[in-house]
């Protein structure tokens, strides 16, 4: 019986959530729903709890594991086994839908009240190729995910702008708070000049 | 396409990387060593798979029933595990230790970056319901073979 290879084929793991109201387009973001004879319409159906991919990031190689919670927000404690180990959050709203926006700071505050202290997050409006029904401005996301202390972006999972971007950049960030997982002595820029440890410190506010 | 193989092209003792059949996608699933060579299974009943070989219009073969097993879902290097699922066809592992009656088939796998699929199946032995202990099968004739 021939040996396995020694070392592991990864440099590192990471589990990742989807958070957010119902609605807000979190499954879409993990589904890609390719229309062709062969995609049967099972998987939509029954739905993806999770997926396991593999990137590249500053020369290492990490894998992620990234959960969807839809279907869950109801039970606001979807909580513990979720949020147990998860080292970066995606909290997701709609950009079409103001209150789903109205809901991101009660969502935050839900997730730092059960994530690791360390867990990065990463606001993000979903469904941003719709301008007719836009609610929610950019300036808006942005100047609240600002002054949570957390990194944003708008996507579109309809158009898939900006979708894999998500997973790459948060991936990035958590690899930076790992020093050691960085390239050597790589440990500024790439969060957009936030400075996550700052918030993470300084927040210890649980609501409900 | 032509770098890579359907099932019935390769040995048992074929090492390499086990990607999504799609052209288009072939995306890596997950590194085909000797460790996932033995543990290759013959399964029946198990729920309807998607067929490698019958996406380019060709007969299907015998091998439909095999499947690598696989308890650690690190393991992988990109797949989508559904949800659970009710009425999936409950398989029957094959040889002496047929353990299918210790087994609750739960989710059905999938390519994480096109969702084509099932190339596969997961679920618990011995009442466990753990998500971390999940033991996952991917069907050999569902996934095409590079070097």
């Amino acid at each position: 019986m021939s040996t396995r290879a020694p070392s592991r084929s990864y440099d590192m793991i990471m589990k990742l959530l989807l958070v957010g109201d119902s609605g807000v387009g979190k499954s879409c973001l993990l589904l890609r729903f390719v229309e062709d004879k062969f995609n049967t319409s099972f998987i939509t159906t029954i739905g993806i709890d999770f997926k396991i991919r593999t990137i590249e990031s500053n020369g290492k190689k990490i894998k992620l594991q990234v959960w969807d919670t839809a279907g869950q927000e109801r039970f606001r404690t979807i909580t513990t086994a979720y949020y147990r180990g998860a080292m970066g959050i995606i909290l997701v709203y709609d950009v079409t839908d103001s209150r789903t926006f109205e809901n991101v700071e009660t969502w935050f505050q839900t997730v730092t009240q059960y994530a690791n202290d360390d867990a990065q997050i990463f606001l993000v409006g979903n469904k941003c190729d719709d301008e007719e029904g836009r609610q929610v401005s950019s300036e808006q996301g942005r100047a609240l995910a600002e002054k949570l202390g957390i990194l944003f972006t708008e996507a579109s999972a309809k158009t898939n702008e900006n979708v894999d971007t998500i997973f790459y950049e948060l991936a990035s960030l958590i690899q930076e708070k790992q020093p050691e997982y960085s390239t050597a002595n790589d440990q500024s820029g790439g969060a957009g000049g936030v400075d996550v440890s700052k918030r993470v410190s300084g927040l210890t506010n649980n609501c409900c | 396409m032509s770098d890579t193989k359907h099932w019935n092209e390769t040995s048992t003792s074929d090492v390499g990387v086990i990607r999504c059949p799609f052209s288009g996608c072939n995306t890596r699933i997950i590194t085909r060593d000797d460790t996932l060579n033995e543990s290759i299974q013959i399964v029946k009943n198990s729920p309807s798979m998607l067929q490698s070989t019958s996406i380019q219009e060709e007969k299907d073969n015998d091998n439909h029933t095999c499947f690598f097993k696989i308890n650690d879902v690190w393991d992988f290097d990109n797949i989508g595990v559904s949800r659970p699922a009710a009425d999936l066809n409950h398989p029957k592992f094959g040889g002496e230790d047929d353990a299918s009656s210790e087994f609750k088939i739960e989710r059905l796998l999938i390519c994480s970056e096109c969702d084509r699929g099932p190339l596969g199946f997961a679920g618990f032995f011995n009442g466990e319901n753990d998500v971390q202990k999940l033991s996952y099968y991917l069907s050999c004739s569902s996934v095409v073979y590079s070097t």
